[in-house]
């Protein structure tokens, strides 16, 4: 793994972007679930291994808006941790969710796509610029519960370090292809 | 949790957005910047904010609920002066929501409002189509706002709670792009008559031929060059200009052209030209020093745009000296070195324009020079002979007269064409047209003759 160097603010970084977005939270008003989801959504983030290593190493940054939860991992990670990454969100929430009734279980959805991103701040809010933002919003409508998408540029670099991902579904997303990491 | 009230902006479910999103919604807090700064002096410290693509959040703390309309009115403000300089006017709409939130930190990053005033507003923003201000429910007892509320509105989509209805405001409509041209409600017909001159040409179909200044500039940008564009008074500077505006990002699609008027009292001092250039770049700060400028410039750069900024009557600047010091000159230069273009228009070559001992004199050293003439032969022939949608063709008699009177000169052949047309619908002969013209020139340029 190349040294990591940090985010630089008002700086492009060639980075992964990972957006989670809590399935069929809009609808629910409730405080105590948006709570109840939110908790257990960032407690299986947190809990990860590359979330723990990239702030510890300060390479990840963070934006949550409303529902949606958008990490920049710069690409010193590697895609391999990456798809771990997904891979232990779900099983932590799969875990988080036991005791819970079936209709309060928070279901998650997302993508992985690569590119440059900006962190910026604007009057003492940070937040995440640049195409990538605006492409993960739109390609989260396009997506069911449990659905993880991906870039191709993702896919490729899989399949570049020698990661089984074929046949990966298609998906169109209107603007461009991408595939399906999860179903 | 405290108690506040959201102000949400976005730009409408149907707003139509002449750049992308991520533009827009730059351009977007930078108005609000400019409006903050034109209501409350600054940016106000008590005000908390999230960012999302496509909008902003403010939250103000409770207690005074006219600061939101006062805000809210000088974003209508704003856009009205893009509207009445034919700026790109942005769609915007917004809600007020008011109740108990805080801003949290996520995971070590403080980015979320979280309470319901802040769903609610998230819901009623994606709902409501550009000009509108809408009030949330939560809000509709404050005074201030109740006053100008109209009747209840029921949203479209699966809501519940406030979501599912709000008020619109009476009097703060933001204006949109759909309106930025008056409607004629006159029941006559008015014959069209596309020739302008009283500023320059905004409208793209209505600009003429400048092949040749056009193939230069776009050579001088291809290599992120400065020039100068050189021509007497009334020649078309102000309008190949604005051209550059539209046309330069056709040419370079990595380009963000800005045009600034120099004789514009917002380019009168360095604070408010620093907001004017950076508003109109699109740029997420606001910057009041040099350096903040500078760093702007750098943001655009890194991220791979090519910044070109036009400045017209460029004299202006000189006349400003104690405004416009050595440091701005040297940082637009620094600036400059680093990949942005600058075009400037001026009636004198720029080095005309600084004495051999002047500070700021290297600055123009690096601006290669593009004259601006009148048409030739050709080029006049061509524009008399235009078909133009909705205007019957000149005549032969009419071509003859207008090609000897305006020889050349853009701004004669738009008078000239112009009252031949006009004399067509009044029953005038061509004479009395062509003194009509004369008196305009005379008007907008004294020295000018006409070679009849």
């Amino acid at each position: 793994m190349a040294a990591p160097v940090g985010w630089e603010k008002n700086t492009e970084t060639y980075a992964f972007l990972v957006a989670l977005d809590i399935s069929g939270f809009s609808r629910d008003l409730n405080p105590d679930q948006l709570l109840a989801h939110r908790h257990r959504f960032f407690e299986a983030v947190a809990e990860t291994r590359l979330f723990a290593a990239a702030q510890a190493q300060q390479t990840v940054k963070v934006h949550f808006l409303g529902d949606e939860l958008r990490l920049a991992f710069q690409a010193v990670h590697g895609v391999r941790h990456l798809r771990d990454f997904i891979d232990a969100v779900f099983s932590s929430l799969e875990r988080l969710n036991n005791g819970v009734p079936e209709g309060y279980h928070t279901r998650i959805k997302g993508m992985v796509l690569t590119g440059s991103i900006t962190w910026k701040e604007w009057h003492g809010c940070g937040y995440l610029d640049g195409e990538l933002p605006f492409k993960s919003q739109r390609w989260l409508k396009e997506l069911r519960p449990n659905q993880v998408a991906i870039d191709t540029a993702f896919r490729d670099a899989l399949q570049v370090a020698g990661i089984p991902v074929a046949p990966l579904p298609q998906h169109n997303f209107g603007d461009e292809t991408g595939y399906l990491l999860r179903m | 949790m405290m108690h506040y009230f959201i102000v949400a902006f976005g730009h409408g479910k149907d707003a139509l957005l002449t750049a992308p999103l991520q533009q827009a919604t730059a351009a977007l807090r930078s108005l609000l910047d400019a409006a903050c700064s034109a209501t409350f002096g600054r940016f106000p410290d008590d005000v908390l904010t999230s960012v999302a693509p496509g909008g902003v959040m403010l939250a103000f703390p409770d207690g005074n609920p006219a600061r939101e309309e006062q805000l809210c009115e000088a974003v209508v403000s704003q856009l009205a002066h893009a509207q009445a300089t034919q700026a790109t006017v942005l769609p915007i709409c917004a809600v007020i929501t008011h109740g108990p939130m805080r801003s949290v930190d996520v995971l070590g990053y403080h980015t979320n409002f979280e309470g319901r005033p802040a769903i609610a507003a998230a819901r009623i923003l994606a709902e409501l189509s550009s000009g509108w201000l809408a009030v949330g429910k939560s809000a509709w007892q404050f005074t201030a706002l109740a006053q100008h509320l109209g009747e209840d509105q029921r949203l479209p989509g699966k809501h519940e709670g406030e979501a599912f209805s709000v008020r619109l405001h009476q009097r703060v409509r933001f204006p949109t792009p759909t309106s930025a041209l008056p409607v004629l409600s006159s029941s006559t017909s008015i014959a069209h008559n596309s020739f302008v001159w009283r500023a320059g040409i905004r409208n793209a179909a209505d600009f003429f031929n400048r092949e040749r200044e056009q193939r230069t500039l776009r050579v001088y940008l291809h290599g992120r060059q400065h020039c100068q564009i050189v021509g007497p008074r009334r020649m078309g500077k102000t309008s190949l200009l604005l051209h550059l505006e539209r046309i330069v990002p056709t040419w370079k699609p990595a380009a963000v052209v800005t045009y600034l008027d120099l004789q514009d009292a917002r380019c009168f001092t360095l604070r408010v030209w620093l907001a004017q250039a950076s508003q109109r770049f699109g740029t997420s700060a606001s910057p009041t020093t040099l350096a903040e400028f500078a760093e702007c410039i750098e943001d655009m750069l890194r991220a791979g745009r090519h910044p070109v900024l036009c400045l017209d009557e460029f004299e202006e600047l000189t006349l400003r000296r104690e405004e416009f010091t050595r440091d701005f000159f040297v940082t637009l230069r620094s600036c400059g070195q680093r990949g942005m273009s600058i075009v400037t228009a001026a009636q004198q070559r720029l080095s005309n324009l600084t004495e051999s001992g002047d500070p700021t004199s290297p600055f123009y050293n690096t601006f290669p020079l593009v004259p601006l003439g009148p048409f030739d032969d050709t080029e006049a022939h061509d524009f008399v002979a235009l078909a133009r949608e909705g205007v019957a063709p000149f005549t032969p008699a009419e071509r003859q007269v207008i090609l000897a009177f305006a020889n050349g000169h853009p701004l004669a052949l738009q008078v000239t064409c112009f009252h031949v047309l006009q004399g067509r619908e009044e029953g005038l002969n061509l004479s009395d047209a062509l003194r009509r013209a004369e008196d305009d020139m005379q008007a907008h340029l004294p020295t000018w003759q006409a070679k009849l």
